[in-house]
């Protein structure tokens, strides 16, 4: 109790609540700006916790943290460049939603959802700390192959006009996947003597030229006539605040989205994007209408922002106590600890027995914080759209250079951005999925080095996918994922009666 | 008449443009003279050629905060990661060689060299600044591992070649070099399994997926201290003593295996800066590393446990000697 008490005035006390509400807010800056990510984010404060009582630098940091993967959502729906790696699930659902003049709605449920997800992973982490670090260390090899396995399989649902396009659209991405050093052996592939290759393809300049680009291409051969349906997106661009009704309506959405976002978290080296993905998936496999997600499903936003943000609780348990950075911000979070002289592991729980409930009283402020900054700079960003598109599509372009640009400060990955975004727009023209497209890219590096791991361990068997228990469950998840759109269309096609 | 006044004030612009450039290339000679003094005019830029966050990336920002106050202009870090440090490599290479771009090299530069990869030679491109920081490298297995010293683990080894699984990051890079280093200096064979991460390495030898965790000295003794990992050997020449944790667990030498490597943080510049622009650099470099501000932060984060400063003249031989050292072993697969 004492220790509660000492920890609540730790946080509400003036100078940490001002520390915090600023560290949401450039957390949310950072997050919506493509370019600047939660790690950057993260980085650029550092610097100035130095001089702070610890805890509160900590609380500071994971502040912003939270509120990074919150802003992410907005440049993804309002223009289709997502702002954070882990909010490029939620352009799915969230730019067709703006389109239909629901942005403010699409944002409000962004923002629902991050600050559910966050309380959630608080108070996972709280109570379930010292049990839940275990399952930081089930998960090997294997089971991370699972995993990317799992998030792999929705391609059968994104593509749910034309299958065989989809599948064709995710081997490309695996494919390029392999570009680069290959991570087992160091040797290079497929760079035909290009430095800029040898670290591959990012799937960010990729997915701002496929999404971002492409889209204003298309949006200008669609509308060289006018402006279409411009006032309709502006009527409702108010960011517009849900309703607990709403909320509870879907609260198997949020609930699932959590859930996975904080156990993705838990996971050393598995961040926001992967459980962004995981969820999306398995929000589509569970629903009954999968057909129409990418249209705009309400869902489509909700299950992606709750686990980014779930997230950011999940990775605080791996690296309090063991100190085991569990997605990549954890560990610069984790290195400010090492600044602060404290380290993270078992022992800092006794030594600063504050830390752990103080993070928690800090994650569940700085959620709250979300709904009042995420009003704010989502107004703010807004009103971009009042612009004529000729100059809107001249800032998305911009923006779109300056987050390839600087993910690496190369040259090079803006004309990979300019080379995709060709790729985009005939994929879209024709029918292919882009989402299987990145979905491949992104996954697939991982797929492939934790799957290469594992045999060398088995000493080249592959039984030790399905004889790992975790592993096996995942992977049957995955087969059901894949299987379920064909075996919806089989039984509504017996239904009708026609097939025998 | 009035082709006659265009010309001649075409003359007048042109003389009067030369005349203009005279005085300024007579400074320009002087300057040159006066080089140690004028350096550095404008914001020097350090490139890390690795993401934010990682121990190099630290290192380099607390460097750039302390040497903004002695340089007197700003310090700015950008971190250029790609290709296990090559890209930022490359771009320094290309820069301009007048001191106002350095690069952050660690052991991954000296092997890229030693391996020949394009475009890539720390000893061709680079001229060396100063190092700053060493850590050594430590060995170490799981608190619940079946092995519980290092002649355990040998052991096993001999009598199971192949099957003792070591882990480390990056392929072909610096964890790979120490882990066959070692277990070739100690007659037997490990299994070397690659992770993208630290963290991932960290997770699979605590779940048991890996036998042997590897990892510098500061990171290590986290994992020690969180008490998840029993240290079994230091890859040094004598015991690391001034660690409390690390008194009683034995250095390789000790143990008759002639292998010892750390890794480095250090800074270079392209090849051709002037002299008196590195020396004064390496000057610079020196002043941060002996600053009250670093010597606190470093004592905090346990940078400090064995000195790190080294000059330009031996930095320079320690390259030659290390790329040798990694092209033996890395060379020949």
């Amino acid at each position: 109790m004492g220790i509660t008490i000492k920890s609540l005035s730790i946080v509400f006390s003036p100078l940490s609540m001002v520390f915090m509400s600023f560290g949401t807010l450039f957390g949310v800056v950072c997050g919506a700006l493509p370019g600047l990510g939660p790690s950057m984010a993260v980085i650029l404060l550092l610097p100035f916790t130095y001089a702070m009582d610890p805890i509160v630098g900590i609380i500071t940091l994971v502040a912003v943290n939270v509120g990074a993967q919150a802003g992410g959502s907005i440049s993804s729906i309002l223009l289709r460049v997502p702002g954070t790696p882990s909010a490029i699930a939620t352009t799915f659902d969230g730019y067709p939603m703006a389109m239909q003049g629901k942005a403010g709605r699409a944002l409000g449920l962004a923002f629902t959802a991050s600050v559910i997800g966050s309380i959630f992973s608080a108070i996972a982490m709280l109570v379930a700390t010292p049990l839940l670090s275990n399952v930081a260390l089930k998960f090997q090899s294997a089971e991370f192959f699972s995993l990317a396995l799992l998030g792999l399989s929705c391609i059968s649902s994104l593509g749910a006009k034309n299958q065989a396009k989809s599948l064709f659209a995710a081997c490309l991405g695996l494919l390029l996947s392999t570009v680069g050093l290959d991570s087992i052996n160091g040797v290079e592939r497929f760079t035909f003597g290009q430095e800029f290759l040898l670290n591959g393809i990012d799937f960010i300049p990729v997915m701002i030229g496929a999404y971002a680009i492409a889209e204003v291409y298309e949006t200008i051969g669609r509308s060289s006539s006018g402006n279409s349906n411009e006032s309709s997106v502006l009527k409702g661009a108010k960011f517009e605040f849900i309703k607990l009704k709403d909320v509870l309506t879907k609260w198997k959405t949020y609930l699932k989205g959590s859930i996975i976002g904080t156990i993705v978290g838990i996971i050393p080296a598995a961040g926001g994007s992967i459980a962004a993905f995981i969820a999306y998936s398995e929000e589509v496999r569970s629903s009954k209408t999968p057909e129409k997600f990418g249209t705009g499903v309400e869902e489509g936003i909700i299950a992606p922002e709750s686990s980014n943000n779930a997230c950011v609780g999940g990775s605080m348990v791996p690296t309090l106590t063991l100190g085991i950075p569990g997605s990549p911000v954890a560990a610069i979070i984790m290195a400010a600890f090492m600044l602060h002289g404290l380290t993270p592991g078992p022992l800092l729980i006794q030594q600063q027995p504050a830390m752990l409930q103080s993070i928690f009283f800090g994650m569940i402020a700085s959620s709250l914080l979300l709904f009042v900054f995420g009003k704010i700079v989502a107004r703010e960003f807004t009103k971009i759209l009042k612009l004529p598109y000729p100059l809107l599509a001249m800032l998305i372009m911009v923006l779109g250079v300056v987050g390839a640009y600087s993910l690496r400060n190369n040259l090079a990955d803006v004309f990979i951005a300019f080379a995709f975004s060709f790729v985009g727009y005939f994929f879209n023209k024709y029918g292919y999925s882009t989402s299987s497209f990145i979905l491949g890219l992104v996954l697939g590096r991982i797929a492939e080095n934790s799957m290469r791991k594992q045999l060398i361990i088995s000493g080249g068997s592959w039984l030790g996918f399905v004889t790992r228990p975790i592993s096996l469950v995942i992977l049957l998840l995955s087969l059901a994922a894949f299987l379920s759109p064909y075996y919806r269309k089989f039984m509504s096609a017996r239904k009708s009666g026609g097939v025998c | 008449m009035k082709r006659n006044i265009k010309t001649l004030l075409i003359l007048l612009s042109v003389l009067l443009t030369i005349t203009l450039y005279v005085p300024a290339g007579g400074s320009k000679e002087q300057g040159d003279k006066s080089k140690a003094l004028d350096f550095p005019k404008r914001p020097i830029e350090i490139v890390v050629p690795f993401g934010p966050g990682g121990s190099s990336d630290m290192m380099t920002r607390q460097v750039a905060s302390i040497m903004t106050k002695i340089v007197g202009k700003p310090v700015n870090v950008v971190n250029r990661a790609g290709g296990g440090g090559i890209d930022g490599m490359v771009y320094v290479a290309k820069a301009p060689a007048d001191g106002y771009t350095l690069l952050q090299i660690t052991p991954s530069h000296a092997i890229a060299t030693a391996l020949g990869r394009p475009n890539a030679d720390l000893l061709k491109d680079f001229d060396p600044v100063a190092n700053f920081q060493i850590d050594i490298q430590c060995f170490g297995v799981a608190k619940n591992s079946k092995f519980k010293s290092l002649d355990d683990i040998l052991e096993y080894a001999k009598a199971n070649p192949g099957k003792v699984k070591i882990g480390g990051t990056s392929p072909g890079g610096l964890d790979e070099y120490m882990a066959n280093g070692f277990a070739k200096a100690a007659g037997v064979q490990f299994l070397y399994v690659p992770y993208n991460a630290a963290a991932e390495t960290k997770a699979a030898v605590l779940g048991g997926e890996i036998d042997i965790y590897q990892d510098k000295v500061i990171s290590f003794l986290t994992m020690v201290r969180a008490d998840q990992i029993r240290p079994i050997v230091v890859l040094n020449n004598k015991r690391l003593d001034m660690i409390e944790e690390l008194k009683n667990v034995p250095c390789s030498v000790e143990k008759g295996i002639q292998f010892t490597q750390g890794s480095w943080r250090g800074f270079a510049v392209r090849k051709g800066t002037p002299q008196p622009i590195r020396d004064y650099l390496a000057e610079v470099i020196k002043k941060v590393y002996e600053s009250p501000e670093y010597r606190e932060a470093s004592k905090r984060d346990m940078s400090d446990i064995i000195p790190g400063y080294i000059g330009p003249k031996e930095y320079g031989e320690m390259w030659v000697s290390e790329i040798a050292k990694f092209k033996e072993i890395l060379g020949k697969k």
